[in-house]
């Protein structure tokens, strides 16, 4: 009964996903129209699916897995649903086109222009670009270095997998020593009452072909099983490298994510397994600080940036460690280069939480950096990297940001504390000698919008015996009509009573839209000497 | 039964105290000499000005310290519960002092609340200078403010500006009133004093008072009664405290401070974590980050250089779980990295260590830990202002180097590491001009 039911809502979700592709494909349909399509082929492919789930429950139980009886027992009703799918997907879709519904609608998106399109074609697993095949699931996406204590992550990871019992695929494909590693995870996440196992799928995992383990039968079922996934960090490399075919197609263990992610369950990542979460990564980069250097010019596709795996659409831009190492820098030439208007950056201990209406929530220890660039602008006969009119915002823990809609809410505990233009408010110059510092752009921003300047500048030079030591950045925020700021105390108090509630140990400002322009700058040398 | 036993062990207290005074003017020259000269004891003498911390020769406070950098956020249950404990456990009475804020009660009574929510039974104190409808030099010495105060088993300092701690807690000729007495006794008779931000900067016998931003002080210095002014001491006159360390760069500002006060010691403790001082002096580190140990014993500065220098101070970053003997000296590595000693030959990076500004958010351990793991012997971190400041020229060197005392510690559950007894050397430095114009 119960596979019957889910059979048949997968069933509806598959025929939508397909019908909103096609759709697309034929260019007139809108998301409504195609759903209203698809609720008759859903409802035809109903009886069929019962078959379907019997019979492959049925080869299930034959195929029978003996290494892994345990799992084997869990995973045949799920398999079977996964069979009901595939069975669904290939009674709407006889001529097999609808094998790859998410590339479809990608190359449908208004953003696939010739090159973009080229880009997502060799990445074959990138996400659907559209809504018609949005889907059902969540995607908690931390930025590393997430502490065993921190409930609020692990807890929301269990609950969106299902809640206490949740089965969780731990994929420990980026470590170095993933089967360490993987089970490190999987005891914390059942520490945090989840049902955690370990996909033996890496690279980096001895006496073990990964290409054949990406494409076991078995392994794919017990993820498809799951309610959630969790890919642990290391190298993001490695992620892509077990999980997508040489040739670019995924591997039926990512067909199996994909599906967990569709039918609504969570996907999870930490550092490395937050940087697939976007269509493309950072793959091999230089530091913050030559990437900047070297600009968008320095970015090569295969090299520094890659295909990610794109569970969060190709539309933006994700990033990890992200305040502490002062990566925006990084971000901005990468989102250039490969035409994103969006980039979230995402803090160490600290996740974002996406779900299925692409509502984005923080949670966890800090907050992570939306950055702009619809409206920005580079001036390719600079000296050197530069771009003007960027806008960035910091999100702290509690907000919200949507990104259908690209509007921000912030925490209840903020919601009535917008800032105010107050005369008792700071106007010192505003300044940081080290802008790529740990945390210095959001001091910064913090700095600037409790200030009555309507300006500040930071600055990031090489270090003595440097490359090119000469060569620096200018970072000049600047306030605009859109700029606003929001802390937890009420707004009405004094300038010294918020910044006692800071020191109180609420949480901190949440600074929207300040405006980010980038230049080089020739940085005199030395930079200084002794007295 | 329990407030007999409560009186009994009061009575014991006193006589200890009478002893200690009578004890303590026989023995007062024979007494190691601290770094630093001494106000007179407390208690039945009057000193002339500030600082009366009773010295701890004979009788030694029983209780603890919890001494929190600020930011303490209302999950960290480790250093919550540690408070709660040390005042007993379930059901302990603390006292909740919010006298450092503007808003005393409202400031008493958020502390209060989350106090209880780890299990106290804790009450705010009607006591702080903008107490309303209060005068609070009258609050400071009723007898029942004092009352409620011994009732307690635990008294907490919550955050706002040190100053108005102060103010309503000592007599503008210096000396204690009954309140801070009585407060003094719950720690002397083994019950936990915990402060955060201003709570925690009055634990010594110096604080910061009005201070300026730390490198201006680096570059103008400081003057008692405006940077600096007496604390209440609760740790002791031999070490330094400040708080809301590494996320402000505090460290630097420490420095002066303890070269004109004579402290050998200094310790500063980052945002949402704690040092707990037990009756034995031992700290122990907790919450979520960590503190910074300066150690001035073995520090010079040269009068021929002009402006701000010290050469030979050692620092060292104690990682949260870590321990520290304030009387021994001695280090003990969290359980985590207990084994895991960084090995000097085999680091784990090799480029320049270096920074623009070691006065950033948390700039001073990064470079420190970037230093221990790496086959560079020396790292340079650099501090200067606003190229539109007054004195845009005038900046610091911060230079650190290993010693053969120097170690390194790395967790094996988390990223994580303690860095013991670096050298730092700090001196002015010419910043060009301008400092770069574009390109």
């Amino acid at each position: 009964m119960r596979i019957t039911t889910s059979a048949l809502a997968r069933l509806t979700r598959a025929a939508l996903m397909l019908a909103g592709a096609l759709g697309a494909a034929l260019g007139g349909s809108t998301p409504a129209a195609a759903a209203d399509k698809a609720a008759p082929a859903a409802d035809g492919a109903g009886p069929r699916a019962t078959g379907a789930a019997d019979a492959a429950a049925a080869h299930a139980a034959a195929h029978g897995a003996a290494d892994q009886p345990a799992q084997a027992a869990v995973a045949a009703a799920p398999r079977a649903t996964g069979a009901a799918d595939a069975a669904a997907a290939h009674a709407a879709a006889p001529h097999g086109a609808a094998d790859q519904p998410a590339q479809a609608a990608v190359a449908a998106g208004p953003r696939a222009t010739g090159a973009k399109a080229a880009a997502v074609a060799r990445a074959a697993a990138a996400a659907p670009a559209d809504a018609p095949a949005q889907p059902l699931g969540s995607l908690v996406i931390i930025g590393g270095a997430l502490r065993p204590d921190n409930a609020e992550v692990w807890q929301r990871i269990v609950q969106l997998a299902g809640g206490q019992g949740a089965r969780i695929a731990v994929l420990p494909s980026a470590a170095a020593d993933p089967l360490q590693v993987g089970q490190v995870i999987a005891d914390r996440l059942r520490a945090y009452g989840a049902d955690a196992f370990l996909v033996p799928l890496a690279v980096k995992l001895a006496d073990h072909d990964y290409r054949q383990a990406a494409d076991d039968p078995a392994l794919a079922a017990a993820v498809r099983a799951a309610g959630g996934v969790y890919f642990v960090g290391g190298d993001q490399a490695r992620i892509t490298q077990a999980l997508v075919r040489a040739d670019g197609s995924r591997s039926a263990v990512l067909d199996a994510v994909w599906d967990v992610y569709r039918q609504g369950g969570v996907v999870a990542g930490t550092s490395a397994g937050a940087a697939i979460m976007s269509s493309t990564m950072f793959y091999a980069p230089h530091s913050v600080y030559a990437t900047l250097r070297s600009g968008v010019p320095g970015l090569t596709d295969g090299r520094e940036v890659a295909p990610g795996l794109g569970f969060i659409g190709d539309d933006v831009f994700i990033d990890q460690h992200f305040l502490v190492r002062g990566r925006f820098a990084r971000m901005i030439p990468a989102m250039l280069k490969k035409g994103y208007k969006y980039g979230l950056g995402i803090d160490e201990n600290t996740a974002m939480v996406v779900d299925r209406q692409r509502s984005v929530e923080i949670v966890g220890h800090k907050g992570a950096l939306l950055v702009d660039l619809t409206h920005a602008s580079t001036d390719p006969h600079s000296a050197g990297f530069n771009v003007a009119n960027a806008v960035i915002s910091y999100l702290d823990r509690g907000d919200r940001y949507d990104l259908a809609s690209h509007t921000f809410t912030p925490s209840a505990a903020k919601a009535a504390g917008r800032l105010a233009p107050r005369r008792d408010a700071a106007d010192g110059p505003v300044f940081s000698p080290d802008i790529l510092g740990r945390n210095a752009l959001v001091e910064l921003m913090e700095n600037l919008i409790t200030n009555r300047r309507s300006e500040a500048i930071g600055i990031a030079t090489a270090g003595p015996g440097a490359q090119l030591p000469e060569l620096g950045f200018q970072f000049t925020l600047s306030k605009t009509a859109d700029s606003v700021g929001y802390v937890a105390a009420p707004a009405s108090a004094s300038a010294s009573a918020q910044a006692q509630a800071q020191a109180a140990g609420t949480p901190g400002y949440s600074i929207l839209n300040l405006r980010l322009d980038i230049q080089p700058l020739e940085a005199s040398q030395p930079l200084s000497h002794r007295q | 039964m329990k407030f007999m036993g409560y009186t009994l062990r009061r009575l014991g207290m006193a006589a200890l105290l009478v002893i200690g005074l009578v004890a303590q003017a026989s023995v007062q020259a024979a007494v190691t000499t601290p770094a630093k000269p001494q106000p007179a004891p407390a208690k039945a003498s009057k000193p002339a000005k500030a600082v009366p911390p009773p010295k701890p020769v004979l009788a030694p406070p029983a209780g603890n310290l919890v001494i929190i950098g600020g930011g303490l956020r209302a999950e960290n249950a480790e250093v919550w519960q540690r408070i709660v404990m040390l005042a007993g456990g379930k059901g302990a009475r603390i006292g909740v002092f919010g006298s450092a804020s503007i808003n005393p009660e409202k400031s008493a009574q958020n502390t209060v609340n989350m106090l209880n929510q780890y299990g106290a039974q804790a009450f705010a104190i009607p006591l702080g200078v903008t107490w309303p409808n209060s005068d609070y030099r009258k609050a400071a010495e009723d007898p029942e403010v004092v009352a409620m105060i011994h009732s307690a088993t635990g008294i907490y300092f919550a955050g706002g500006d040190q100053a108005r701690i102060t103010k309503a807690l000592v007599r503008p000729d210096g000396s204690h009133t009954a309140a801070l007495d009585a407060v003094w006794d719950v720690y002397r008779d083994g019950g936990v004093v915990a402060g955060s931000s201003a709570g925690a900067a009055i634990m010594s016998t110096t604080m910061f008072y009005d201070a300026k931003p730390t490198l201006d002080m680096l570059k103008q210095g400081v003057t008692e009664g405006h940077e600096i002014a007496p604390g209440l001491g609760f740790i002791g006159d031999d070490v330094f405290v400040d708080q809301h360390l590494l996320v402000r760069g505090r460290f630097a500002r420490m420095i002066p401070v303890m070269l004109k006060k004579g402290y050998q010691i200094g310790l500063g403790i980052d945002e949402n974590s704690a040092m707990v001082v037990s009756a034995k002096r031992e700290v122990e580190i907790i919450g979520y980050s960590g503190a910074l140990l300066l150690d001035l014993s073995a520090a010079v500065t040269d009068r021929g250089v002009k402006g701000f220098n010290i050469s030979n101070a050692t620092i060292s970053y104690l990682d949260r779980g870590d321990k520290f003997n304030l009387i021994t000296r001695e280090f003990t590595p969290s359980p985590d990295k207990a084994d895991n000693k960084l090995d000097p030959n085999e680091p784990e990076a090799r480029e320049p260590v270096y920074t623009n500004d070691i006065l950033g958010n948390n700039a001073v351990l990064d470079l420190m830990v970037n230093l221990i793991d790496n086959a560079q012997q020396e790292a340079i971190g650099i501090a200067f202002g606003n190229p539109r400041d007054a004195t845009p020229d005038l900046g610091f060197e911060f230079r650190f180097s290993k010693t053969i005392d120097s170690v390194g510690y790395s967790s094996t559950a988390v990223e994580a590491y303690s860095v013991l007894k670096l050298r730092m050397d700090v001196r002015p430095i010419q910043l060009q001009q301008p400092l770069y114009r574009y390109r």
